[in-house]
């Protein structure tokens, strides 16, 4: 399975994402991978209407996304991943996805995070989670929107 | 390339210009001119007229008002009857403006670059139609 844009942002689809990075990175489905998200109908209704005219959007667990990538399911398609936690990028990690790079956006203070750049707030578990996918080779960077430069995450943690 | 002038009443176009840099940052060729409380009608257009010409190097310049018949789209109007490379949009919202600063560096015929952010401009207006069906669980 490749992606052609991976993004971890809390908010999920919003102006960001809908307008700037969906155009960008050129994608033809957006996939949420939330196991949470997916319990939720008035969370899924709202990214339903955030996603751009002519994107198809997929919004499911983490099994049903390793079930699908095991059946090829997106072939020829631009799959623009978007995660709300860097946990759910571990787990593909260690499932043998691809992960090339990944593109940190928003992330909202929690009870212990600390704030690691502007609208990016982390907990000491995010940090062991982004650690992990920086050792494994994986290029994470942060980035609000495309016309921003890029940060290396770990000139930060 | 194409410049664009955002333009409309109030804070309409410094408004939208915090809108449009919070969402896709920075935009190159683009201004925003306010018609605030205290200008007259002269110094709109005035106003109009420098941002004019300061993009006067690009191919092509769209005007996007607020409001068509109002003072802003008025003045723009006056100096899109003056000069051919001028096309002047009343009634803009942020979808309109969003569309035509991201797409416009890759149209290489302007006329269907315009029709296009019409439309999608005019799209951008709309009820949200509820829609239980779940479709997007694959």
């Amino acid at each position: 399975m490749e992606f052609c844009a991976i993004r971890i942002d809390e908010r999920l689809i919003h102006g960001q994402v809908a307008t700037a990075w969906t155009r960008e990175v050129n994608a033809s489905r957006i996939m949420i991978i939330d196991d949470e998200v997916v319990k939720d109908s008035v969370q899924k209704m709202a990214l339903k209407s955030a996603v751009p005219m002519g994107i198809k959007l997929s919004i499911i667990t983490l099994e049903k996304a390793l079930a699908n990538f095991s059946l090829n399911k997106y072939d020829g398609q631009n799959v623009f991943l978007i995660v709300k936690d860097p946990k759910v990028l571990v787990n593909l990690k260690k499932a043998d996805v691809n992960l090339d790079e990944i593109i940190i956006g928003n992330m909202s203070a929690k009870g212990d995070s600390k704030v690691l750049y502007r609208t990016v707030s982390v907990t000491n578990k995010n940090i062991d989670d982004l650690k992990y996918l920086v050792d494994e080779g994986v290029k994470v960077n942060l980035q609000m929107v495309p016309k921003d430069k890029k940060i290396d995450v770990k000139t930060l943690l | 390339m194409i410049g664009i002038i955002v333009t409309g009443h109030g804070s309409f176009a410094s408004g939208l210009k915090s809108s449009v840099e919070l969402i896709a940052g920075v935009q190159s060729d683009v201004s925003y001119v306010d018609f605030t409380a205290g200008m007259n009608t002269d110094d709109i257009k005035q106003a109009l007229n420098e941002s004019v010409e300061s993009m006067g190097s690009l191919d092509q310049i769209m005007i996007l008002s607020d409001i068509k018949g109002g003072s802003p789209f008025k003045a723009g109007l006056e100096i899109a009857m003056s000069k051919e490379n001028i096309t002047l949009f009343g009634g803009t919202n942020l979808p309109l403006l969003l569309e035509c600063s991201l797409s416009r560096y890759g149209a290489d015929d302007f006329e269907v670059f315009v029709n296009t952010v019409e439309k999608l401009g005019a799209e951008g207006l709309s009820r949200f139609e509820m829609n239980y069906d779940d479709d997007d669980e694959d």
